[in-house]
């Protein structure tokens, strides 16, 4: 959570940049990605995440760690594809069948799905969530969605802190989590805690409209973006244009 | 100029009908003015905080900051208020960006903000806190970061403190004693159950009790007088009670 939220940032070019661009950038980048179905630009695709990667001189473990959760779902979907699809028979695995039309979906949809993975995973590791909502918000996001998600953030410590003791004070009292009734006083306390954050919640409302919340705009932010930022923008637009072009390509009858 | 800075005419105020927390209530209070508001819980001391802020809507009464009318809803930047519970109040990710948010709101150049944020921080030595998040901060570090943001960087003319010393080690509330008797100039109203703390900050002290004000004066006088204080569910402080004897 904590890498998530503050990330260790190196000198690359990625944590330089401006990070409305690279939401801009990213963006485009995935959609040409997700309608990627031709094999000569799969491999492009490859190529071009193994670069983006090396550029953001991200160590290869923080990626592996990234991929953890979602890889597990990834390999169930590609299974699925792989067993289930019908086409030409290639193997038999006792009562399965794999084919070749299963095997090249498979293998479309991992290599799709991990290069959009990896591009994510340089986004979040490249920028600070605090600044990503912000330009989000810059983007146009809408003012009161980004200040819950940045709320959602800053308490979710609190509201733990507040979990933990609250377990605590069970634990030293003799409860123990057996049986039934031991998730009846998890509800409880799960309940106890929604209360709180609600009462909590009115008390933040209260300090913030004391500080101006809601009443004066800020000073208009520093719109500017510098030139690295325009070529990096431009060059990742004009590059998922190509790959989205080339697909479509691809696509037509007879080619 | 005149000297008066806050004036509170015949306040009531109930967050249900019938049941009024402050009742008429009428204070003054002048800029050289630290005034340590005492009472047992229930008093009504953080409703009056949160009317003064214009947080709550009166149900009668008046209130005039600098001479201008306290309209509920609208951001006053004359007056800073510290919340009883620091967490409520350091609510942004880092310790520069809750600081600089009311000067923000307020709408000062960057610059401006900048400037004040560093001033903030300088001024109560925690420059060293400034990109740290607020939950790496301990509960006193917190309740600083909230005096910054919630006062120093706003150049609030008014200082309102709700129970500032609790939770704080004897360090912290040393320095916030400094912090405090340091700014002559500022108007404060205080509310602690900290009798020790009130009697070296303030040099005027409020009882309220049932939503009116009990006894308005030096705190010494008023502080020292055991009647008085068991009236209201107080005790008269410590250090006081070697003079009684």
């Amino acid at each position: 959570m904590e890498t998530l939220i503050n990330p260790e940032l190196n000198n690359s070019t990625f944590c330089q940049w401006d990070p409305r661009a690279k939401i801009i950038a990213f963006s485009l980048l995935l959609f040409s990605f997700a309608m990627v179905k031709s094999l000569v630009l799969l491999i492009a695709m490859l190529l071009i995440c193994s670069i983006i990667f090396a550029f953001s001189g991200l160590p290869v473990k923080s990626l592996f760690q990234r991929w953890k959760i979602p890889a597990v779902l990834v390999l169930l979907m590609g299974l699925i594809l792989l067993f289930f699809s019908e086409g030409h028979p290639l193997l038999y695995l006792g009562p399965l069948e794999i084919t070749q039309e299963g095997l090249v979906a498979m293998l479309l949809m991992l290599s799709r799905l991990m290069c959009m993975l990896t591009l994510i995973a340089v986004l979040l590791a490249t920028t600070p969530l605090l600044l990503l909502i912000t330009a989000l918000r810059d983007l146009g996001l809408p003012g009161i969605l980004a200040d819950m998600i940045l709320f959602t953030l800053r308490y979710l410590y609190t509201l733990n802190d507040q979990l933990e003791q609250m377990k605590r004070a069970l634990t030293v009292r003799g409860f123990s989590a057996q049986g039934l009734s031991s998730y009846k006083q998890y509800a409880l306390l799960i309940g106890g805690i929604l209360v709180r954050s609600f009462e909590q919640s009115e008390r933040v409302y209260r300090a913030m409209a004391v500080r101006g919340y809601g009443f004066e705009p800020g000073p208009a932010p520093d719109n500017g973006w510098n030139l690295q930022d325009k070529a990096l923008c431009y060059s990742f637009s004009l590059l998922a244009f190509l790959i989205g072009s080339l697909q479509l390509y691809f696509n037509l009858p007879g080619v | 100029m005149t000297d008066q800075i806050l004036k509170i005419s015949n306040l009531s105020f109930s967050y249900k009908e019938g049941d009024l927390i402050l009742d008429g209530l009428s204070l003054e209070v002048f800029r050289t003015d630290k005034i340590g508001i005492l009472g047992p819980n229930g008093a009504g001391k953080t409703s009056l905080f949160l009317l003064i802020a214009g947080v709550e809507k009166p149900w009668a009464g008046e209130i005039y900051l600098q001479e201008k009318k306290i309209v509920p809803g609208i951001f006053n930047p004359e007056l800073g208020l510290v919340f009883q519970d620091s967490d409520d109040q350091v609510f942004n990710f880092s310790v520069f960006d809750d600081i600089a948010f009311g000067p923000r709101n307020m709408g000062l150049p960057r610059a401006e903000i900048n400037r004040r944020v560093n001033e903030a921080l300088s001024v109560l030595g925690i420059q060293h806190l400034a990109r740290r998040a607020p939950q790496q901060l301990s509960g006193g570090e917190k309740r600083l970061v909230a005096i910054a943001g919630g006062i120093l960087a706003m150049q609030a003319g008014l200082a309102i403190y709700d129970e500032p010393t609790s939770n704080l080690d004897l360090r912290y509330r040393r320095r916030l004693i400094n912090f405090i008797k340091s700014h002559k100039q500022k108007a404060a109203l205080i509310a602690s159950h900290d009798l020790e703390f009130v009697l070296e900050t303030c040099n005027r002290v409020v009882i309220l009790d049932q939503g009116r004000i009990a006894a308005d004066g030096r705190p010494q006088d008023i502080m020292g007088d055991p009647l008085l204080m068991e009236q209201h569910g107080l005790e008269v402080p410590h250090s006081l009670l070697g003079r009684q004897e």
